[in-house]
């Protein structure tokens, strides 16, 4: 008996001291967020984190020009049913990773800010600038997501419990969210360094920050917010710019292109932009882009630059131009490629076929890199330019004064000057405007948006904003209708077609108000 | 290749002749039931007669000195003696008895009490034990005479024993796996003693968590799977041969792809989102995942399936999903038997489907897309007539084929008394019905038992197979770029029947189809090219040491460890999707990758038990334990890009531009601790109760510890008094238990928050690289056990003399603190996170009949019937929600809610909209006050303003339209009802097992009933849900409504609504009725066998699902190809179930 007794007490002992600490087993193949965010790199490091989150599949990669936002401009004649020809569904899944890609990068920023002073040894003014960037890049993202989808939960902490009151949060009404966003960059506009330090647009500057409150007031003085007094505020931050005399248009409006396809930064003119890097292959396939591929001219050959374009221009697009105005036949490629044995021709469009157009504003065969692949391309893709910035100064001013100000004559002038080639500082009749009212002066400055900043996601929301979206729609429609018959065309007639008031917000995603039932689904879905 | 099966067997072979020396020689001490000795000696003392015995025989005297005065003074001169004798001579005059134990010990003790027959009463009887069935002789087979153990003996190799009795004496013969037999001395006449087995017996061992018990004497739901039957089905893995046997254990397979494995739920899901698997208990290797491909289903001696809390408690945090506890063959006392078993046979796809013909197909394309079926098609003068009898490719054709299938198995078995091995080797390979795709496997395993002394005893088992599983998955979504385009059967299904006008290229041999705008690419030539092997190496050891403390104590001592290493290979040539440069979404050139996954799994178990022997009715018994457990993982990968060389194959992988590598591991740890005691009164009350203490490394340590108690009474009717009249009742049982199980199936990093740095969340700025992190996952610090409580009722009755055997069981489950991985609003900055979430109950009740039917001379029929009811219902779910909603991803759909668990109904229900046909022409106005000499194509149709829009902008007659539930006007996501179950309401099985003289058949019925599935082939192969162009459809489509044929309820060409709706436009229901295993075979014999110098010889052909009843409309209603409790039921491009057919030879020698 004393044996079987020795026995048992001499295994539980073995057993009982076992399990003390060798139950504690922690990952060895990730990092805990409690002990990074210490050092200068980290925060850097959690910074381009936050900066990736615009070359997702769903923000400005692969579904960018592929979500209708250019409107009466152009039309995505190669998918349909779903939100490229506003047929669109609640469970459409680009608007879905649209909406979890901005907030995965809202979560990333309130990560860092929550714990960028943890290591208050990294000197002040390192950490200023990285929570700036942050500031600005989380502002930039909820501006995303209000002006697609209107009012969204406005998170600004991350989570810390997996509970319901943490996880489900309702829509903050679509105001509520632009002040935030303009709080937010005013606080990072005093923390982001000067471009002229960086030297280049594609890290958040002064100058963008700027840049970008004058466009969220202009967003905010329009529909449906429509609160007028932000014409004001969007006009002084527009000048903010105007006054750094570092910016200024690059002479050429086609090289302006030309730059961004070939990462030559140009801080006069390129404010902020998205950087694309590589060809799409190796280790850094993933932060390759697809500017002038699903928005450039159609072609076959890699040496050109192979492009499956998805948008065909419209009528109203090219006859928005003056013949005289040079940037039509680069917005607007007046050719197209026809690859036959290997050998690639360029041959014009017949006058009469407005509808079967590629955008021309992007082009891959202005590429240098001999590396050019069929699947990415290193093009950056501009968020702002200055002539965006001397065009909504003349908006501001002509709507404050309720009649166009020498000022905005002169900003809306330099750009039009610019591109039709002339000297942007010299009065020249050909290019100029003049002797318009309030009103022609306005329906000059839309019609100027397009022909300045056509294809650059802009197109819709300016609809939006200035309560024309339908009319524009339905009058794009009509030229769909008239034009000559070929496949693409039938997806510009269903399109326009389908378009519809409910279509100024996409619907909030069924999948997200299935896990949220505190969400609300926008009118008409 | 081909060398690693030959270099296995021969390894296995110089094995075999080492154990067969072994075995040998253990054998010959053990020789002779009759010892002869020769022990001599004038006036010398008891002590020196026994040290001669001692010397002689090896066999040593123990005694008590108080019992005996070794001192005492003999003389004694025996010349080859029998030791019997000897000791008789020794131990005359004294009232002492002797006992000759195994162990060479020989024990003195005082002699009982009854009236020893004088020995002069005695005369040697002599006989013969054999198998009742197999008239194989019995080998160690205990003759115990009733009384007097001194005179207990074994039978010899040749089966022989022989005895010395009186007349009137009791002889008890017994042996391991036989039922044990009395017989009163003087029957014993010259005719063989026969034993038979037990299987399917009352008195049958069954396995169950850490010992073993009497099928009599079980309180808990324990369930055995007839092996014999289940070994007639000809598939690679036993798992898949479960199903429609067991009552309560649903097993299907989501799909046919081969070497995947079954899904097998017992008792209805517990866990929503984590796995519902059982637990396995290999050779006492408890195992969360069995590799079931890895064990050859013709090793396996039993299966145990534990249903309920009073069985499975004992393995605590793992116990709740049910627990299959699997012994496999050990080696057999006797003659050493050689087996070999062979089958070759086919595998076909069990159904195809019917697609739209050439004609069809233009004709659909001229109303879709009028453009580009005039591009074409329809130019040159050719008008839609032109195609009637244009040639139809149907690229089904070149897909499926008949594979070949083939499996061989060689066993050597035997030992003795000492020791006891097996071994065994097998080799299988089945071609898939699709090509490119297979399974096979080679393996080989080792049993040794061996008993060292009395006390001691150890065996061993080793398992090694490698197994190798080809082909791309069917249902997988293998491109992100094109998640649509790469879903196999959806390819080919959809792929253009027809070349175009006036082409000459060879369209079947063009590696993409340049019509549809998404750059199809040709399914038949990438998938015969790509290589995707998923390669197994798994060894699996466990080793057991029992170790008798006394009479009363024994100690167990068991260690284990499963090592696999699963090798994943790709690669993709020029001539794959996934490798060409023609798409423009390759980015990758030709590529390929490999990557090593380690797993491995040790346990060590500790129990000892203690068994005292009790008087008056009472026996008790108590096991306490303690185990420890880890797993591991490892996973190393890199991937290689644009390799020049492509006819290297992945040997050139070194030369292209690295790609994405691999590294991450994970470790998890469980201790344990437990006990359990049965206590059974009168052989009437019996109790049971056990407890079980878990502390997992997956929580934290203020939520590690658990504790699994279970209670359980069973009372034996049949021995009541009252019962003894009712003598056509063999044996009644009423059981009942209560206890709690675990689940602790998660992430076992769940609770930590992580960073990674992907090269996803790379940046760059000013075009220099710079890294990026990102939160990669959630840690969810409060996360607890799931716990599971579970009530069972149950009888257990045997009729008629074992006729008809019933079983019964109701259960109650309720499962608490969910553990789910819950989707959470994106707007957290996650997708997904772990979190204990509501309750779960499960009720059901299952019922078995196992009858024998006709019990002839030559004509035997057996049946068994089971059938199970389980009735699944949300409770209660976390933070006051009322419903949980989930997606499945196939296609373009990956954010549409399907399924609904709502508190109060079953998990898993289809959740969608109404269809309600189509809009008919009466719903709209058209111009001049809808004036019907208009042309419909110049009409334009304006929806009258009662009528329910479908959520499109723009609808005209013939589009698909739903039941406005809430009555908006519209009809979108709040209009979503429930619409069906993906449960099933009941399943079940027939066996049968028909023999006449040498013939025997076996017919397997299985079904499964009342539950829908949700065709989402149809979605876009029956109405273009993502209006593709050029895409082909199925049959049915050439029926859909138009002008023409306005009494159609299939969508008009472009009518089929907004995309990203689901609707019982394509829920099914999915019930069926299958003939699932038919095996008809013949033995010879023995007149031919024993002129072959065989033992045994028999031919059989068997098949696998033979035919199904259904009114399912997909390939196959037994599918699930995005398998969860949450989410049943959905067919997407699955790899169609197979028939087989094989036949088939068995030989023993």
């Amino acid at each position: 008996m004393k044996r079987i007794t020795l026995t048992i007490i001499a295994i539980a002992t073995i057993g009982l001291n076992a399990c003390k600490n060798i139950l504690d087993i922690a990952p060895k193949d990730s990092i805990a967020p409690e002990s990074y965010y210490s050092n200068e790199a980290e925060l850097q490091t959690a910074l381009s984190g936050i900066y990736s989150t615009f070359i997702k599949g769903g923000t400005f990669l692969n579904n960018m020009s592929r979500m209708g936002l250019d409107a009466d401009e152009a039309y995505n004649w190669r998918e349909q049913n779903q939100v490229s020809d506003y047929f669109t569904s609640p469970g459409d899944t680009k608007i879905l990773n649209f909406w979890r890609e901005y907030y995965a990068g809202i979560e990333r920023a309130n990560k860092l800010l929550a714990n960028i002073d943890k290591n208050t040894e990294i000197p002040q003014n390192k950490r200023d600038v990285v929570r700036g960037e942050a500031l600005f890049l989380r502002a930039y993202f909820y501006f995303q997501l209000v002006s697609n989808f209107g009012g969204v939960p406005l998170i600004l902490k991350s989570i810390e419990t997996s509970d319901a009151s943490e996880l489900q949060i309702p829509r903050t009404d679509s105001k509520q969210v632009y002040e935030q966003i303009i709080a937010d960059m005013k606080t990072a506009s005093t923390l982001v360094q000067d471009i002229n330090i960086i030297g280049n647009g594609g890290r958040v500057n002064k100058s963008a920050v700027y840049g970008m409150l004058a466009r969220v007031c202009l967003y905010m003085a329009g529909n449906p917010i429509n609160d007028v007094s932000k014409y004001a505020e969007a006009k002084t931050w527009a000048q903010k710019v105007m006054e750094n005399p570092i910016h200024k248009l690059n002479p050429s409006y086609q090289q302006v292109f030309v730059n961004y396809a070939n990462d030559k930064y140009d801080i006069g003119e390129s404010l902020f932009e998205i950087e694309f890097y590589g060809n799409g292959s190796g280790l850094y396939a993933n932060l390759g882009g697809f500017v002038g591929f699903n928005n450039g001219i159609r072609c076959t050959d890699v040496n050109v630059g192979y492009a499956f374009d998805y948008l065909l221009c419209t009528a109203y697009a090219y006859n928005s131009f003056a013949t005289a105005d040079l940037r039509r036949d680069w917005a607007i490629a007046p050719f197209q490629y026809t690859t036959t044995n290997n050998v690639t021709t360029k041959s014009n469009w017949p006058a009469q076929n407005l509808f079967n157009r590629n955008p021309g504003k992007f082009r891959r065969e202005s590429e240098t890199s001999t590396a050019k692949t069929s699947a990415r391309t290193n093009q950056n893709y501009p968020l702002l330019r200055f002539s965006d910035v001397l065009l909504m100064f003349a908006e501001a001013d002509n709507e404050i004064n309720q009649a166009p100000t020498t000022a905005a004559y002169e900003a809306i002038n330099k750009v039009r000057r610019r591109g039709y080639g002339f000297d942007q500082n010299t009065p020249n009749t050909t290019s100029d405007l003049s002797n318009l009212n309030y009103q022609t002066f306005k329906e000059q400055l839309q019609a100027e948006r397009t022909r300045e900043l056509a294809f650059e996601n802009m197109r819709k929301h300016d609809l939006v904003r200035w309560g024309i979206f339908v009319p524009k729609m339905k009058s794009t429609l009509a030229d769909a209708k008239i034009a000559p018959s070929f496949t693409g065309l039938l997806r510009a007639q269903s399109a326009y077609e389908n378009a519809s008031q409910r279509d100024v917000l996409w619907p909030i995603p069924s999948y997200e108000i299935g896990v949220n039932p505190k969400l609300t689904q926008n009118p008409g879905y | 290749m081909s060398m690693n099966p030959i270099a296995q067997i021969f390894k296995q072979g110089m094995i075999i002749i080492t154990f067969l020396i072994l075995c040998t020689s253990a054998y010959a001490q053990n020789q002779g039931g009759e010892i002869k000795l020769t022990v001599t000696g004038n006036n010398i003392t008891l002590a020196q007669a026994f040290q001669q015995i001692k010397k002689q025989t090896g066999l040593t005297v123990f005694y008590n000195n108080q019992l005996l005065n070794d001192n005492e003074k003999t003389s004694i001169d025996l010349k080859n003696t029998s030791l019997n004798v000897v000791l008789n001579t020794l131990l005359k005059g004294k009232n002492i008895a002797y006992e000759i134990r195994r162990d060479k010990v020989i024990v003195l003790n005082s002699k009982p009490v009854t009236a020893q027959p004088k020995q002069e009463d005695l005369s040697v009887v002599k006989g013969k034990v054999m198998d009742a069935e197999t008239n194989q002789t019995l080998i160690g087979v205990s003759v115990m005479v009733k009384g007097d153990r001194s005179r207990s003996t074994i039978t010899d190799k040749d089966g022989n024993f022989s005895v010395r009795v009186a007349k009137s004496d009791l002889l008890t013969f017994s042996y391991v796996g036989y039922s044990p037999m009395d017989m009163v001395a003087s029957n014993i006449k010259n005719e063989a003693i026969k034993l038979s087995s037990k299987s399917g017996d009352l008195n049958e061992i069954v396995i169950i968590g850490y010992g073993a018990v009497n099928r009599k004497d079980l309180t808990g739901s324990v369930a055995q799977v007839k092996i014999e039957d289940m070994q007639k089905s000809p598939v690679a893995s036993f798992d898949q041969a479960l199903a429609g046997r067991i009552a309560g254990v649903q097993v299907s397979t989501s799909e046919g792809q081969p070497g995947s494995v079954a899904n097998i739920v017992i008792r209805g899901g517990n866990s929503l989102t984590q796995s519902n698997t059982p637990l396995y208990v290999i050779d006492g290797f408890p195992m969360e995942d069995a590799n079931t491909l890895a064990i050859n289903p013709q090793d396996i001696k039993s299966i145990s399936i534990l249903k309920d809390a009073s069985a499975t408690a004992i393995y605590g945090s793992r116990g709740a999903n049910g627990v299959i506890v699997i012994e496999t063959k050990d080696g057999k006392v006797g003659k050493t038997s050689i087996a070999y078993d062979a089958n070759v046979g086919t595998q076909t796809v069990t159904k195809r489907m019917e697609l739209m013909n050439a004609y069809d197909f233009v004709k659909y394309q001229a109303e879709f897309d009028p453009v580009y079926a005039d591009q074409a098609f329809l130019n040159n003068g050719a008008t839609v007539e032109s195609y009637r009898n244009t040639p139809t490719i149907d690229w089904q054709d070149k897909l499926f084929r008949q594979g070949l299938t083939q499996n061989h198995n060689l066993s050597v078995n035997g030992g003795n008394n000492n020791t006891k091995f097996s071994i065994s080797a097998n080799i299988s390979d089945h071609q898939g019905a699709i090509i490119n795709s297979g399974f096979n496997r080679y393996q080989g395993r080792v049993f040794v038992n061996h008993n060292v002394n009395k006390n001691l005893s150890f065996n061993l088992q080793a398992n090694y197979a490698k197994y190798k599983s080809y082909g791309d998955l069917a249902s997988s979504n293998t491109s992100t770029n094109q998640p649509y385009a790469s879903f196999l059967l959806y390819r080919v299904w959809g792929y253009r029947p027809l070349n175009r006008n006036g082409s000459t290229a060879d369209f079947e041999e063009e590696l993409i189809d340049s019509d549809g705008n998404d750059q199809r690419f040709n399914p038949i030539i990438d998938y015969s090219n790509s290589l995707n092997e998923r390669v197994n190496e798994n060894f699996n050891t466990s080793g057991n040491l029992s170790y008798k403390l006394s009479n009363n104590f024994t100690l167990r001592i068991r260690g284990g460890l499963n090592s696999r290493r699963l090798q994943e290979v790709t690669f993709y040539d020029s001539k794959t999707s996934r490798g060409t440069s023609l798409l423009a979404s390759n980015t990758k050139g030709v590529n390929g990758g490999v990557r090593y996954t380690d797993y491995i799994n040790w346990v060590n178990e500790n129990t000892l038990t203690y068994k005292p022997r009790l008087k008056n009715g009472h026996s008790f018994d108590a096991m306490v334990g303690w185990t420890i457990q880890g797993d591991k993982f490892n996973r190393f990968g890199l991937t290689s890009e644009n390799l020049p060389n492509e006819t290297l194959n992945i040997y050139g992988l070194e030369e292209g531009t690295p790609g994405a590598n691999t590294a991450t591991m994970q470790e998890s740890m469980l201790i344990s601790y437990l006990g359990r005691v049965n206590y059974s009164l009168k052989d009437k009350y019996l109790f049971t109760a056990s407890l079980r203490a878990d502390g997992s490394s997956k929580f934290a340590s203020n939520n590690r510890w658990s504790y699994f108690p279970s209670a359980a009474f069973a009372w034996k009717i049949t021995n009541e008094d009252f019962m003894k009249n009712l003598s056509f009742i063999d044996d009644a049982k009423l059981r009942t238990s209560y206890g709690l199980t675990g689940n602790n199936r998660i992430d076992p990093y769940a609770i930590f928050s992580q960073m990674t740095l992907p090269y996803s969340a790379y940046y760059s700025f000013g075009d220099k690289v710079s890294q990026g992190i990102t939160l990669s996952s959630f840690g969810n610090k409060s996360l607890k056990w799931e716990t599971t409580e579970q009530l069972d009722i149950g009888l257990d009755l045997s009729l008629f003399k074992q006729r008809v055997n019933i079983t019964a069981d109701w259960y109650k489950k309720t499962t608490k603190d969910l553990l789910l991985r819950a989707n959470v609003p994106y707007s957290s900055g996650y997708s997904t996170i772990y979190k204990n979430i509501g309750k779960v109950g499960n009720q059901g009740f299952e019922f078995s009949l196992s009858t024998v039917n006709v019990k002839g001379k030559s004509f035997k029929w057996e049946s068994d019937f089971n059938i199970s009811f389980n009735n699944n219902k949300v409770l209660a779910l976390a933070d006051d929600e009322t419903r949980l909603l989930s997606t499945v991803s196939w296609g373009n759909y990956g954010s549409t809610n399907l399924y609904i668990a709502e508190i109060g109904k079953p998990v898993g229900q289809f959740y969608g909209l109404l269809f309600d046909g189509l809009y008919q022409v009466s719903d709209f106005t058209w111009q001049n006050n809808s004036d019907p000499s208009i042309a419909h194509a110049n009409r334009t149709y304006t929806l009258k303003a009662n009528v329910p829009r479908n959520g499109a902008s723009t609808i005209k007659p013939g589009d698909i339209k739903y039941v406005d539930v809430n009555g908006d006007g519209t009809t979108n996501i709040q209009d979503n009802v429930v619409i069906g179950r993906g449960l099933p309401i009941h399943t079940g099985g027939f066996n049968n097992n028909f023999s006449y003289k040498n013939f025997s058949l076996n017919v397997l019925f299985q079904w499964s009933y009342g539950n829908d599935i949700m065709n989402a082939n149809r979605i876009y192969l029956e109405g273009n849900d993502a209006s593709r162009s050029a895409l082909n459809q199925f049959a049915t489509y050439a029926n859909r409504w138009t002008y023409e044929n306005q009494s159609s309820n299939i969508p008009r060409a472009g009518g089929q609504g907004l995309s990203n709706f689901y609707s019982t436009r394509t829920l099914e229901d999915g019930s069926y009725l299958r003939l699932k295993t038919v095996q008809l075979s013949y033995n010879f014999p023995t007149s031919i066998t024993k002129k072959l110098k065989m033992e045994n010889l028999g031919v059989y052909i068997s098949g696998q699902n033979l035919y199904t009843w259904t009114n399912y409309s997909g390939m196959d209603p037994e599918v699930s190809t995005r398998n969860s409790t949450l989410t049943p039921g959905l067919d997407y491009s699955s790899y169609p179930q197979m028939r087989m057919f094989v036949f088939g030879l068995k030989t023993t020698f």
